[in-house]
């Protein structure tokens, strides 16, 4: 614990309190904190310190107890749903919750993975670190097709926050023009491989409206405030003693702590927020200590939840009140509505000839990066509206394509010291639309390891998502065979919502306040002292990696909320 | 898709960004003990030396080691013990004793008194077996998988379950082969000598040619 309360104040009385470390959570606590304001953050999960907690990070493959995969009997019995996520794995497998303590429950037909990360840093230890902008074609997208309700807020408002974030943060990748797809303030891009410069130039050659960029990431390509550069390992979501990605570890919570306002308290699970009904503001918030089960109450002038979308979502949902009988802030109903995720899992892959005597050197944990070109600049589909981008990459086949096959001895050995074929994958993640029957709400019955009621998920996916996906393996298929790629493998796997793990929506911005949960300024309509800067603000989704919205929306409404207080407006 | 098409398609990603943890994600891997008197758990002394012979076979040493010489036999005797469920673990030894029996009716010796081309002709034999039978799916008991190692899973009814638990029954030949060469080429002397592993390789470059890089990266 850096620093105490102000004097001036009582005892676990602060100016701020910020809930959840994540990747809002660092920024709301880096921005308040920078600002002059005493800042309490409260994290559900254990504290992890920057490489002293890192503890697989140095494992070599024949260090690692499960080589790589991990315990099955550990993950069927402990994390039987975050190991349904591709990422979970034995070198990272700690900075994933256990589901026993965790669980959820689903409505009929219903079926979500929710993959959570409960630690200091949140999930921001083990993100794909992908960033890229939303613009109008995103902002103004409900309000063109009359989806749901309007943002109330459009690219202006947030651009100059993205320049702030990405000059923070730290994002490598290559300007392109492309206007909605906008390019931001970059570190020098890393550099895409023979075969997929190739697979370029291809798309620009055979298809109008579309190419192909080097994923823009929050990894330093040069050393950047204080921090390391990559040195193309990767093993990032074992944590980066070179700070090289972002995490809160390296960013927010360290510039946090470096003022001397912030107090960091793990172990502490905030279940419920204050409502002073005599001033119709939040007074503070209630926890349990997650070791020794006390229950513990935190005052603010101001709150910001930034638990996570669902995690804040869930928190307004318990606290319940005269006032707020269907949680806090929920004068609207829409608190819990319109979750959406981006559906992926389908694509196409491919073996790409040529180039057998090219290889790489270092593994770059980051791949290319397709800008949607559905439903825009002319393009117009039947099947869907919106629209999705392609994460992927080319590489050679290593060591385990010898495994499905009947060969053995010495010159089935000498043929794998030579890499394999090369070939292109690419991975389509789409626009899901918000919908009012995609909800969570608070199970009745059943409660968690604290005795909080848990949250009961009505999802699934509508045709519009189905399309989208069908599309998305379609027409990687068609770049791959234009390429001249072999043996091409479109898929459309089995998809769950949250798979994606971009989770958001559920408190949603609006300007108005009977349809919406948040303002402008990701401020609550009902509780002018309450803002909820995560995923939940989100009022669509676009199909971009979201994170990098979450923070500009964060350090924005940090921004506004403070001078509110400044002017007595709060 | 069967496991086997999973697992050529995991192959033709390997190196891409997605590729390492999915790869992971379908291969097991266990650490090696390295104790010189090491004892294994499950198998027998005799089947152990058996699995070392076999793998060897298939991975034999030339100017690197063998999987015979890297402790590949622990790493199968750990995974058989911790991560196989019952009716993998049954089906994976029924398929040691077959290769012993054919050995025995064969070359009349047991797999340790073979010579390494009779253990080669044997292996053929075994490739030819596995290609004839098919592999069979099996849904696993939760409770009845883990009931063994104690504990049996208990989830809060109503809440998401963990999902079905299924095991694939490859032909002998094929688990054989999985398990040898993700031992061997995880093992030190698999991953750096054999091939290349670097942990911090400090610069990426797109297009090398595989002249100046040399072997297949490990990872
Ligand atoms: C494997 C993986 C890959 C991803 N790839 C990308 C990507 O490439 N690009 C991208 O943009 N996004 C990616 N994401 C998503 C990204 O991680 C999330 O969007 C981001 O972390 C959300 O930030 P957050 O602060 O809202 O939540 P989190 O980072 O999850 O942080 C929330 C924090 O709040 C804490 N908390 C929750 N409830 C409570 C409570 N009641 N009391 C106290 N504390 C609480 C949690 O413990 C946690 O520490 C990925 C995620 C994963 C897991
Ligand atoms: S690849 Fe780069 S960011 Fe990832 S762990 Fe290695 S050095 Fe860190």
């Amino acid at each position: 614990m850096s620093s105490s309360p102000s004097i001036n104040q009582g005892p676990n009385t602060y100016d701020a309190i910020v809930v959840g470390s994540g990747i809002s959570g660092g920024i709301a606590a880096k921005e308040l904190t920078q600002k002059g304001l005493k800042t309490l953050v409260l994290e559900r999960g254990r504290n992890v310190e920057h490489s002293v907690d890192y503890i697989t990070e140095e494992h070599r493959p024949w260090d690692e107890p499960f080589r790589g995969q991990t315990d099955r009997r550990k993950m069927q019995e402990e994390q039987y749903v975050q190991s349904q996520a591709g990422p979970v794995n034995e070198s990272n497998a700690h900075f994933f919750i256990n589901d026993r303590d965790n669980p959820y429950t689903l409505g009929e037909d219903s079926d979500f993975l929710w993959i959570r990360g409960h630690q200091v840093g949140g999930r921001s230890l083990t993100w794909g670190r992908q960033c890229y902008r939303l613009s109008d074609l995103d902002f103004e997208a409900n309000a063109r097709e009359g989806v749901e309700i309007d943002w109330p807020i459009r690219y202006e408002d947030i651009a100059p926050w993205y320049d702030y974030m990405e000059e923070y943060v730290g994002i490598s990748g290559q300007a392109e023009g492309i206007p909605h797809l906008p390019d931001g303030k970059f570190l020098p891009p890393m550099a895409m491989n023979c075969v997929e410069q190739d697979f370029r130039e291809s798309i620009e050659q055979n298809f109008d409206n579309r190419t192909m960029t080097i994923g823009r990431t929050a990894m330093l390509t040069q050393t950047h405030n204080g921090r390391g550069a990559c040195q193309y390992r990767n093993l990032c979501s074992r944590g980066c003693s070179y700070g090289a990605y972002y995490s809160s570890q390296v960013g927010g919570l360290r510039d946090a702590r470096e003022t001397g306002n912030m107090t960091l308290r793990p172990n502490s699970i905030v279940y419920e927020v204050i409502f002073d009904s005599d001033t119709g503001r939040a007074r503070g918030v209630r926890v349990i200590d997650r070791e020794t089960e006390e229950e513990l109450e935190f005052h603010a002038d101001v709150i910001f939840l930034c638990a996570s979308a669902l995690g804040s979502t869930q928190i307004l949902l318990n606290s319940t009140s005269n006032d707020f009988p269907d949680g806090l802030a929920n004068s609207s109903g829409a608190l819990g509505h319109y979750v959406m995720d981006h559906p992926f899992k389908a694509g196409a892959f491919a073996e790409m000839p040529g180039y057998e005597d090219q290889y790489y050197h270092g593994r770059r944990a980051n791949g290319i990066y397709i800008p949607r070109f559905r439903n825009v600049n002319g393009d117009q589909q039947d099947g869907f509206l919106r629209g999705y981008g392609y994460q992927g990459g080319a590489s050679r086949a290593g060591w385990a394509r010898g495994i499905g096959n009947d060969s053995f001895g010495v010159d089935f050995k000498e043929s794998l010291r030579e890499p394999g074929p090369w070939s292109m994958f690419l991975l389509g993640f789409g626009e899901m639309l918000p919908r009012y029957e995609n909800y969570v709400e608070l199970d009745p019955e059943v409660t968690d390891r604290w005795g909080l009621p848990v949250l009961r998920f009505h999802t699934s996916l509508s045709d519009n998502e189905q399309n989208m996906r069908q599309d998305m393996a379609d027409s990687a298929a068609e770049m791959l065979e234009a390429a001249g790629g072999r043996n091409v493998t479109p898929f459309v796997d089995d998809y769950a919502v949250g798979e994606g793990i971009h989770e958001m929506g559920t408190a949603r911005m609006g300007a108005d306040p009977n349809e919406s949960v948040l303002n402008e300024y990701n401020q609550a309509h009902d509780v002018p002292n309450l803002f909820v800067t995560d995923g939940a603000c989100m009022t669509s989704a676009g199909c971009q990696n979201p994170s990098i919205t979450y923070m500009a929306l964060t350090a924005r409404a940090v921004d506004y909320a403070v001078e509110q207080m400044n002017n007595g407006g709060l | 898709m069967d496991r086997r098409q999973a697992l050529s398609r995991i192959a033709l990603l390997t190196g891409s960004a997605l590729s390492y943890s999915t790869i992971a994600g379908v291969l097991g891997g266990c650490e090696v003990p390295d104790a010189p008197d090491w004892q294994p758990e499950t198998l027998t002394s005799v089947q152990a030396e058996q699995l070392r012979l076999l793998a060897d076979t298939i991975i034999p040493a030339t100017d690197t080691p063998g999987a015979g010489d890297v402790g590949v036999e622990r790493f199968i005797d750990q995974i058989i013990t911790y991560w196989m469920v019952e009716e993998e673990r049954d089906h994976f030894l029924s398929g040691v004793g077959r290769a012993q029996e054919q050995a025995l009716e064969r070359f009349g010796d047991d797999i340790e008194g073979l010579t390494s081309d009779q253990r080669a002709e044997l292996m053929q034999e075994l490739v030819e077996a596995a290609e004839a039978q098919p592999a069979d799916v099996v849904k696993v008991e939760m409770d009845a998988a883990w009931a063994a190692y104690g504990d049996p899973v208990e989830v809060v009814e109503g809440t998401r379950q963990p999902p079905e638990l299924e095991v694939t029954l490859d032909p002998f030949f094929y688990r054989l082969k999985e398990l040898t060469m993700v031992g061997y080429y995880t093992s030190e002397p698999g991953a750096t000598e054999e091939l290349q592993y670097i942990h911090v390789p400090g610069r990426y470059d797109g297009c090398e040619p595989l002249e100046d890089v040399g072997r297949t990266w490990a990872v």
